[in-house]
């Protein structure tokens, strides 16, 4: 498969705007991608949008917003992990080579409160299982069980995401808060406190990808970014009694870290680099536990070590080990279907030195990226 | 949840025919009465071995269509909890609640919500037995009942 690289980026900031529309927002990402990158409309031949709440074929809307060339506009639904695999199925097109030059587009308007997962008929409704922060309330109340940390150590990933999130002006809280502060938010599902939680977002990312033998046309080596590796997958069903977890039977787990651990393999390996070569990452936190499961799953952090990875500032920006450097999902925002495009972003502004006061050091060259939705998870690897 | 709309159902006086109705059939075998226990319904795989705690046609571990149904027992252990203190649109639970994840004695695990104990007193390897819980009222009055999990060792309640 040929090589496939990212030319430039573009977000709509992450917040409430309730007079803006889809088409706003997606509009305003769009058009700075094709900025960053240098890549007129015209040259697009094909746009993958991740959506999830706004209607039947709104792909189209948006992408009609910067004119109608007529090309495919493919609308793809995977919960929180809609737009990563919107890049991942557009990079795998021109790798295929069947086109050269691709937009991906992510967009969403959402509702406040809990993000209802479920129809409100169905029996997880009902029975008040479908909570999303439960999931991971579970999951985190075992491993404090299981390796002896702290409800503080959780907490200290928001304080963290808080504080790159004041440092992005794309980000929907550019605020820091203490550990005090979240320690004292109320409880969701305990031990997950409000402030360990995602908001619900409005908010537009884009990116556009090309083939690398076109890149050169519109940016110098110095702005591409190779998207070098990737996996996707559902989890595949855990038996009783294996180490892997309890197979989460009942509603939407999207914390299967059996799964998460062999994606990852496979990223690494298409990629040719280990977990060691890594220099940014971007995790799917859309509760503070997640961080923690995911560095581990990942293996940047050791089995067990991941809270107090956190706890000693290794996943800082500047910790040997930076993750969400731009406020990730609790600080930046979530708006479902743009979250995982605004992770590529961060990636490629860190790699491309363009990170601002949130930028790593040591030159970074190697980007790992983890997007989980109900229904699949990808991870991808970015280097320069 | 099927509703009964006959006459006879309606009227008052007709008390004597209300019933016990499941909130979703297949989930459990159904007590005589609200004080017995309900047995987990259940199913094995003949081909590889592995049981599920939900109703399948094809096995999600092997992928045969070689279920069979199985009664699990009423007693078990918690693994893991949480407290839920958001009250969820749409659930006939009103928070806060205690959703435990608990490993039945034989392997299997369900998602239940614990009752009869204060969310402070739960503790992970904490034993349980199943329970039947009242969680609405269908058109005709009859009590819609679903399957709970509540302490087994009662000692331990009055200590706490």
């Amino acid at each position: 498969m040929r090589d496939v690289v990212i030319l430039g980026c573009g977000l709509h900031r992450f917040g409430r705007w309730p007079d803006k529309s889809v088409q706003d927002m997606g509009r305003e990402a769009i058009a700075g991608a094709l900025n960053d990158s240098g890549v007129p409309f015209q040259d697009i031949q094909v746009a993958y949008t991740g959506r999830v709440l706004s209607g039947m074929g709104a792909g189209l809307n948006v992408v009609n917003e910067l004119g109608q060339t007529g090309i495919p506009v493919v609308n793809i639904e995977q919960a929180c992990a809609s737009s990563s695999t919107a890049l991942r199925e557009a990079r795998i097109a021109v790798g295929a080579g069947v086109y050269d030059v691709a937009l991906v587009v992510g967009f969403e308007k959402m509702q406040r409160g809990l993000l209802q997962i479920s129809e409100t008929t169905s029996y997880g409704t009902q029975m008040g299982f479908s909570v999303m922060p439960a999931s991971y309330a579970l999951n985190e109340r075992r491993y404090i069980e299981d390796y002896g940390a702290t409800e503080e150590m959780f907490a200290q990933v928001s304080v963290k995401a808080h504080r790159n999130g004041a440092l992005n002006p794309y980000a929907q809280y550019q605020q820091e808060v203490t550990l005090e502060e979240v320690m004292a938010s109320r409880y969701i599902a305990e031990p997950v406190k409000l402030l360990e939680c995602s908001p619900t977002t409005d908010g537009a990312s884009a990116v556009v990808i090309v083939a690398k033998e076109v890149a050169d046309r519109y940016q110098p080596a110095s702005r591409q970014v190779n998207i070098a590796g990737w996996a996707a997958g559902s989890g595949a069903y855990t038996p009783t009694g294996s180490d892997a977890g309890d197979g989460g039977e009942e509603g939407g787990d999207e914390l299967n870290r059996g799964a998460l651990e062999q994606l990852a393999d496979t990223a690494y390996e298409r990629a040719g680099v280990g977990p060691e070569d890594v220099d940014v990452t971007q995790v799917h936190d859309a509760f503070s536990p997640g961080e923690i499961f995911s560095i581990e799953s990942l293996g940047i952090a050791r089995p067990g070590e991941g809270a107090a990875a956190v706890w000693e500032g290794r996943t800082e920006v500047n910790g040997d080990i930076p993750v969400n450097t731009d406020g990730g999902l609790l600080s930046r925002g979530h708006p479902i279907g743009a979250t995982g495009g605004a992770m590529v972003t961060e990636i490629y502004r860190q790699l491309t030195g363009d990170g601002g006061a949130r930028q790593v050091g040591n030159d970074p060259k190697v980007g790992l990226i983890h997007n989980a939705g109900i229904g699949g998870m990808n991870v991808l690897v970015l280097t320069r | 949840m099927t509703a009964t709309r006959t006459p006879a159902a309606r009227s008052k006086g007709a008390t004597s025919a209300l019933r016990l109705v499941p909130l979703r059939e297949g989930m459990f075998k159904m007590p005589r009465s609200m004080n017995g226990k309900p047995r987990l319904l259940g199913q094995r795989c003949t081909s590889c071995g592995e049981q599920f705690s939900n109703q399948r046609e094809f096995c999600a571990n092997c992928c045969q269509p070689t279920l069979e149904n199985v009664m699990f027992g009423t007693t078990g252990e918690i693994t893991t909890y949480t407290t839920v203190r958001q009250q969820l649109p749409g659930a006939l639970i009103e928070a806060p609640y205690v959703i435990a994840r608990v490993r039945l004695d034989e392997g299997v695990s369900v998602q239940t919500i614990l009752s009869e104990i204060e969310p402070d007193d739960v503790e992970i390897g904490m034993k349980v037995v199943s329970c039947l819980k009242q969680v609405t009222e269908d058109d005709s009055g009859n009590a819609v009942v679903n399957s709970f999990f509540k302490p087994a060792n009662k000692r331990r309640r009055a200590r706490a």
